[in-house]
C-alpha cells in the first residue's frame, strides 16, 4: 500500500476542504490545522481516495532564532500508517516545498517537522533519513522528536543567529 | 610570524595521542597568542585531534574533539573548536581542520573503533564568521545549522553515516 499513493500539492479553499474532509473521517489527525498560507499536500491513490494530508504552515520557531521554515503536520490513514510511509510523505512534501521556495530572508528556509508518535513509531533511530536531508534535532517540550531539513543555499535570519 | 598558504602548512593527527611534551607545546602556543591560560592549555591539550604545522615546524592551527553532553539534542557530541593564529586566519586552514577531524571520527564511527558519538557538534564563537557564514547548511563542511545558544551562537551539527539516534 505504501507504494501506492501520489501526494500532490493543494491549495486555497481546495487544500483546506480536502484536509477538513480527512480529519473529520481520521480521528487520528484531529491536530491538523490548515492556517491562511498554509501548503496542503494530499496522499491519494491511485482510484483518488486520500490516505493521508500534511499541512505546511510558515513558522518561526524560536530555537532557529527566527529563521522562517515551514512547519510540518502530517496525519496518516490506517492503511499507510508506517514510520516509512511517514518518511516517504514528508520527504516528497520536502522536495516539493524546495522547488517552489524563494531563496531569500523573508521566505521559509526549509521545512521544519516535530514528529506526533501517532505518525513516526519507535524505529525513526536514523540521524539523518535516507529519504531528504531531515536531520534529529532533540525533542521539544512535549518529548515530540524535531527534525529539521533545510534548503539548500538557504541562510540563518540575517543578524539575529 | 609571515601569513602562509595552506599548501605550505601540514595537518597532523594527534587524536588521543597527545603526551607531555607535545601537551606543552600547544600550551606554549594557546598562550603565545592569548587564547588561553598555560594551566587550562594543559588540560584541554589532551583533547587536540589536529595540529598544523608550518614548514619551520612551529605550530599555526590547533583543534580540538571532545565528548560532552549537547543538552538541546539530548546527546553526547564529539564537540570541535579550533584555535588558528592570526597570520593564518585569512586561509581555510579551518574549514581543512574540520573537514579531517569530520572524516576521522566517521571513520572510526563506522568501522566500530569509536561509536560513542554519532556526530560532531560546533557552538560558532567567532562573531563576525556568525555573520559571513551564514548558510543553513554549510556548503563545503554540512555542518547544518540546528539552533542557537540562549546568547545567540549558532550550533551545528553533522552526523556520521549511518549514525543512530542513542537509546
Amino acid at each position: 500500500m505504501d507504494e501506492d499513493y501520489d501526494i500532490v500539492a493543494l491549495h486555497d479553499a481546495a487544500a483546506a476542504a480536502e484536509a477538513g474532509r480527512f480529519v473529520t473521517t481520521d480521528p487520528k489527525s484531529s491536530a491538523l490545522r490548515v492556517a491562511p498560507g498554509s501548503t496542503v499536500h494530499a496522499l491519494r491513490t491511485k482510484d483518488g481516495a486520500t490516505v493521508g494530508v500534511g499541512v505546511a504552515t510558515i513558522a518561526r520557531p524560536p530555537r532557529f532564532a527566527g529563521t522562517p521554515v515551514y512547519r510540518y503536520a502530517l496525519a496518516l490513514g490506517p492503511s499507510v500508517r508506517s514510520a516509512a510511509a511517514a518518511r516517504r510523505a514528508v520527504a516528497r512534501a520536502f522536495r516539493d516545498l524546495a522547488e517552489r521556495a524563494p531563496r531569500d530572508a523573508a521566505h521559509p528556509a526549509g521545512v521544519f517537522f516535530p514528529i506526533d508518535p501517532e505518525v513516526l513509531v519507535a524505529d525513526d533511530r536514523a540521524c539523518v533519513w535516507d529519504e531528504a536531508p531531515f536531520v534529529y534535532a532533540g525533542k521539544d517540550p512535549d518529548g515530540r522528536p524535531l527534525r529539521i531539513a533545510w534548503f539548500e543555499g538557504a541562510r540563518i535570519a540575517r543578524g539575529i543567529a | 610570524m609571515s601569513a602562509e598558504s595552506d599548501a605550505t602548512l601540514t595537518l597532523v593527527e594527534v587524536f588521543e595521542r597527545v603526551d607531555e611534551a607535545l601537551g606543552r607545546e600547544i600550551a606554549a602556543f594557546w598562550v603565545e597568542h592569548g587564547a588561553l591560560a598555560s594551566e587550562e592549555g594543559l588540560v584541554r591539550a589532551r583533547q587536540v585531534a589536529f595540529v598544523a604545522r608550518r614548514a619551520d615546524g612551529r605550530i599555526a592551527a590547533v583543534c580540538t574533539a571532545y565528548l560532552d553532553d549537547v543538552p538541546a539534542l539530548g546527546m553526547r557530541l564529539f564537540h570541535f573548536r579550533t584555535f588558528v593564529a592570526a597570520a593564518h586566519r585569512r586561509t581555510d586552514l579551518a574549514r581543512s581542520m574540520i573537514h579531517a577531524t569530520f572524516e576521522l571520527l566517521e571513520r572510526r564511527y563506522v568501522s566500530g573503533v569509536d561509536r560513542r558519538s554519532p556526530g560532531m557538534f560546533l557552538v560558532l564563537e567567532n562573531r563576525d564568521v556568525q555573520q559571513t557564514r551564514d548558510e543553513c547548511i554549510w556548503p563545503t563542511t554540512r555542518l547544518v545549522y540546528v539552533g542557537s545558544t540562549a546568547d545567540g551562537r549558532p550550533c551545528r551539527v553533522r552526523y556520521f553515516r549511518g549514525a543512530t539516534i542513542p537509546a
